[in-house]
């Protein structure tokens, strides 16, 4: 194999696969990331078995071939390049030479077959859907994914897709947070996948370097999902189970219905919780006549109280919830006014913004 | 003939040797106590054959005068008391009257002495129920008592004795305590002539005679302490949690410097430890309390082993609350130490000791300088906060964590060098003094659930857990019945997060719970029961040995122990961190 290639796009491609590569492992080979040509471009990948990432970029190939190279070796090396490209050549044995201007590099790197199989999907089966709508969706939903691995089914994103829309919901027993959006596929196509945390991680950070407006397009195959977007390819592995029957768990109707100003109940959250403890988490939410009173309070540390007015007309009562629940949601729910739709102090509490088709359920704590 | 008769004094007093005098070291400890409440400043014992066949005790006290002389070897002659009231505040070790004929009466006794400001002594013989002979003699000052064929008149106490190694080993135990108590005199113990003990020096502090007694090990790992009240002062050296046994050998009480087993103080020792100490392992403790003579009766054992405080529960509490207070100071935390293999052993010792008295006795004129007594009361209880205040801020000032090894270890720095830290028994110990006193403070939240959890429990835990229904649902547990073993989980304790597994804690509680067929949390108070549940949840909420932690991490669990009121041990007594001061690290690198 012999290619050229520019430096800063290889740089780009080389931290884009980057999140996959293993520091550590007992597979050596998982430390490597893979080099393959194609016509005029090099595919870059990176694994660690349950995670690929590859991405796609330009190349002159010279002699068409494939080799693996300590990953984060060569990363360190590209980055301190004197010019502006650069020859890569293997020789036999996987001998690999990379020369710029003076300096010359030479590496020892592993064979292509000893690499593991990156799973490929055939284009025809998937759908895409907007970056924006993807990003948010995933946003909206992820800080309520469990971390229980006993529980491993709610360690991830649940996923489906019916009648043309898409669904995302995750929750870790406590809480649950619920999105959906219309996007244009055969109203025929139904899935149903959980997406692991991990992937959902990775994912969101090469996202987050993309341009806006970028379709992504998604596809299943057995037990692996890949988002394809511009140059690049993120595959995981999917839990596999059964997601618990989330629809039973949200609230139908309240007796209760309050609309407050989003920044005004974060805040006032915020500054309360500071007088809760790590271990007995609970702040208390008590509403009475026109006005929500906030408060918290520690053994041997200290209290807290705030107070909102609000619209409320009911009979007074008193509710506490984990205040990192309530921030969390209004953190997220990217809308000026909240609903909170409320039942007695023992019923779950439901929070939805003034428009989309968004709610984050939250149950509340025994004090 | 009429059927009962008075007995005659012979026969008295062979009955009471029978109470008093077991066996040899029965004989060294009356003879001994006889010396010390002369006023002796040098003891030395001989024995020959476990004491079975010689034993010779000789002082330099005040002697006996030459009127005094037969009438000692009477029954309930003594110097010491005269009336009943001097009865209820005796400040002698003897105080019957009775050893001396007890003795007599029960071997072949001879008895050699002079007071020093007499020109002649006397020496008297005695043999079972012979009269006792009377004769002038020259002899040095003090009195010496040769004990000669022990039991020769009463075969079947002689049978009842023990090998004659074992009864050296009694006499050896014996003369050690009364060692410990009285580290002024010079005291040694020699069997056929080959020395067993001492001679130790006289005018010793007790840690040097601790030192002496047990050696290096013992004495270097010893945490002074000291307290007095009104009524009572408690002084001495107990072992750092680290430095322990699997019985109560080392432990020495000494009543107004006797030397006494007791229950009491042996349980006070062990609630003074607590959890810093592994279950059947003991502390070493020396504890010297004296304590004004009319509190405590010593006329409720024959051989006065054993006394009765007057108020037992002030006592118990005082011997706790002392020994935690010293406990919570940062030596009790196991030093590592230059190991002996290329350095002279006995330089780094004395060294060692030398540092340790120094210690010892700033400490102890500190508070000694305390004068009025009202004061003392009211100083006492502002120290201990002061005291604490002070170590908390050392803790938390100085240690800082600089790395991990193999995911389990924390390296810090503290002020004095480096602290290396058990990341789980850490962990442990914290969570487990938070869990107390949330539950203490019936402060445990509960989260209820959205997706409830399933439970399926075997029959016999199932009913365990329906009996104790009400203490898990303080615990932050709602459960409820399902089916048959089926259970439903809807609300989980709000503290451990998403940290651990709910289930297996859940079925470990109740296993715990079905060991000990308890009730649990039936009393208000923590039971040892409900101590043991803590104990299993602090342990499955604690971060693992293997678990690698962030600096965040470390640096939380730093000042996790620094709010711990005994964070050198976890819950279940071992270690939690062992420290290397810079003195070590000096030594080690030979810059010292
Ligand atoms: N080594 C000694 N030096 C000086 N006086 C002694 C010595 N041993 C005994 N005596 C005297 O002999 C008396 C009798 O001793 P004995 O041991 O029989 O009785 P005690 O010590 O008074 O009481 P107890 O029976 O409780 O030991 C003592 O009161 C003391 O006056
Ligand atoms: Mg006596």
């Amino acid at each position: 194999m012999k290619i050229s290639c520019k430096k800063e796009e290889f740089s780009k491609g080389m931290h884009i696969v980057q999140s996959a590569i293993s520091s550590k492992s007992t597979l050596p080979i998982l430390t490597n990331i893979m080099i393959e040509t194609t016509d005029k471009e090099i595919v870059l990948s990176s694994t660690n078995l349950e995670l690929s990432v590859t991405c796609v970029i330009k190349a002159e190939i010279s002699k068409p071939g494939a080799t693996t190279i300590p990953g984060r070796k060569l990363f360190e090396i590209v980055r301190e390049l004197p010019s502006k490209e650069f020859d890569l050549e293997v020789t036999t044995n996987n001998q690999v030479k990379l020369t710029s201007k003076n300096a010359v590099y030479k590496l020892v790197g592993m064979s292509k077959e000893d690499f593991p199989v990156i799973p490929q999907f055939s284009e025809s089966s998937s759908f895409s859907m907007k970056k924006d709508m993807l990003e948010e969706m995933i946003r909206k939903t992820r800080f309520s994914v469990s971390t229980d691995e006993t529980r491993y089914v709610l360690c991830g994103i649940y996923m489906s897709i019916e009648k043309g829309k898409i669904k995302m919901v995750s929750t870790d027993g406590r809480r649950l947070s619920f999105i959906q959006n219309s996007i244009s596929v055969d109203k025929k196509k139904s899935l149903k996948l959980i997406i692991p945390n991990k992937a959902v991680v990775e994912l969101m950070k090469i996202l987050e370097q993309l341009g806006d407006d970028i379709n992504v397009s998604i596809d299943v195959k057995e037990n692996q999902i890949s988002f394809k977007a511009e140059n690049i390819t993120i595959t995981s592995r999917l839990i596999d189970g059964q997601f618990p029957n989330y629809e039973q768990v949200i609230p139908k109707e309240s007796k209760v219905k309050l609309t407050l100003k989003t920044e005004d109940l974060l805040r006032t959250t915020r500054r309360v919780a500071l007088m809760s403890s790590e271990k007995s988490q609970s702040v208390k939410y008590s509403f009475s006549k026109k006005s929500l009173v906030i408060s918290a309070k520690t053994q041997d540390m200290g209290e807290a109280q705030d107070k909102l007015d609000v619209s409320f007309d009911g009979e007074d009562f008193e509710i506490g919830y984990n205040p990192v629940f309530i921030i969390d949601v209004l953190n997220n729910i990217g809308s000026e006014e909240v609903t909170l739709e409320l039942t007695n102090s023992l019923n779950p509490c439901v929070i939805k913004p003034s428009s989309g088709d968004y709610l984050a359920v939250i149950m509340p704590m025994r004090v | 003939m009429p059927a009962i008769k008075l007995l005659s004094d012979d026969v008295i007093n062979k009955i009471s040797a029978g109470e008093v005098i077991e066996r040899p070291a029965s004989v060294v400890k009356e003879l001994l106590e006889n010396s010390l409440d002369a006023g002796a400043s040098h003891i030395s014992v001989e024995i020959k054959k476990g004491g079975t066949k010689h034993i010779r005790v000789s002082d330099n006290g005040i002697g006996i005068e030459e009127e005094d002389v037969l009438t000692a070897m009477q029954r309930h002659a003594t110097s010491k008391i005269t009336c009943l009231e001097d009865l209820s505040k005796i400040n002698s070790l003897g105080f019957r009257g009775e050893a001396l004929p007890s003795i007599a009466s029960v071997s072949k006794f001879g008895m050699i002495t002079r007071p020093k400001n007499r020109n002649t002594g006397f020496a008297v013989k005695m043999s079972g129920d012979r009269n006792p002979e009377l004769q002038k003699t020259g002899c040095a000052a003090g009195t010496t008592m040769i004990i000669e064929d022990l039991f020769f008149n009463t075969p079947a106490r002689l049978k009842f004795l023990k090998s004659n190694a074992t009864e050296t080993l009694h006499i050896t135990n014996l003369v050690q305590q009364i060692a410990l108590s009285c580290p002024e005199i010079n005291i040694e113990l020699k069997e056929d002539g080959r020395k067993i003990l001492g001679p130790l020096p006289k005018n010793q502090t007790p840690l040097q005679r601790i030192a002496s007694l047990f050696g290096s090990r013992v004495a270097d790992n010893l945490v002074p302490v000291h307290s007095e009240n009104n009524f009572i002062k408690l002084s001495g050296f107990i072992t750092k949690p680290a430095l322990n046994y699997p019985n109560n050998k080392y432990q020495f009480f000494f009543i107004n410097k006797r030397s006494i087993r007791s229950r009491l103080l042996g349980h006070a020792v062990m609630k003074g430890y607590g959890s810093l100490l592994a279950n059947k392992r003991y502390a070493g403790v020396f504890l010297f309390i004296e304590i004004k003579p009319e509190f405590i009766d010593v006329n409720i054992h024959p051989t006065k082993r054993e006394i009765r405080f007057t108020n037992e529960n002030a006592m118990h509490t005082f011997v706790v609350e002392t020994l935690q207070k010293f406990l919570r100071q940062q030596e009790v935390i196991p030093e590592i130490q230059a190991s002996p293999a290329y350095e002279k052993p006995d330089i780094a010792r004395d060294g060692r000791i030398k540092e340790a008295i120094s210690d010892y006795i700033t400490r102890n004129k500190s508070s000694y300088r305390s004068p009025a007594r009202r004061d003392l009361l009211k100083q006492e209880k502002f120290d201990y906060r002061k005291e604490k205040e002070e170590f908390e801020k050392t803790l938390t000032d100085t240690m800082q964590p600089l790395a991990q090894i193999n995911n389990t270890y924390i390296i810090a720095q503290g002020s004095d060098g480096m602290f290396i830290i058990d990341q789980h028994a850490a962990w442990e110990r914290i969570n487990y003094e938070i869990f107390k006193s949330l539950y203490g403070g019936n402060n445990i939240s509960s989260q209820s659930l959205l997706i409830p959890m399933n439970l399926e429990l075997p029959s016999g835990n199932a009913i365990i857990l329906k009996d104790n229904i009400q203490f898990f649902s303080k615990m932050g547990f709602e459960i409820s019945e399902f089916g048959e073993n089926s259970y439903i989980i809807n609300a989980i304790p709000a503290m451990f997060g998403d940290r651990i597994d709910y289930k297996q804690l859940l079925s470990d509680m109740l296993d715990l719970i079905s060991e000990s067929k308890g009730q649990v949390g039936s009393s208000s108070g923590i039971d040892e029961l409900t101590d043991g549940i803590f104990k299993i949840m602090a342990c499955r909420a604690s971060v693992k040995a293997g678990d690698n932690l962030s600096r965040e991490e470390m640096e939380e669990l730093i000042k996790g122990l620094n709010k711990c009121s005994i964070p050198y041990s976890c819950p279940h007594g071992r270690p939690t961190m062992i420290k290397m001061s810079t003195d070590e690290l000096e030594k080690r690198f030979k810059r010292k």
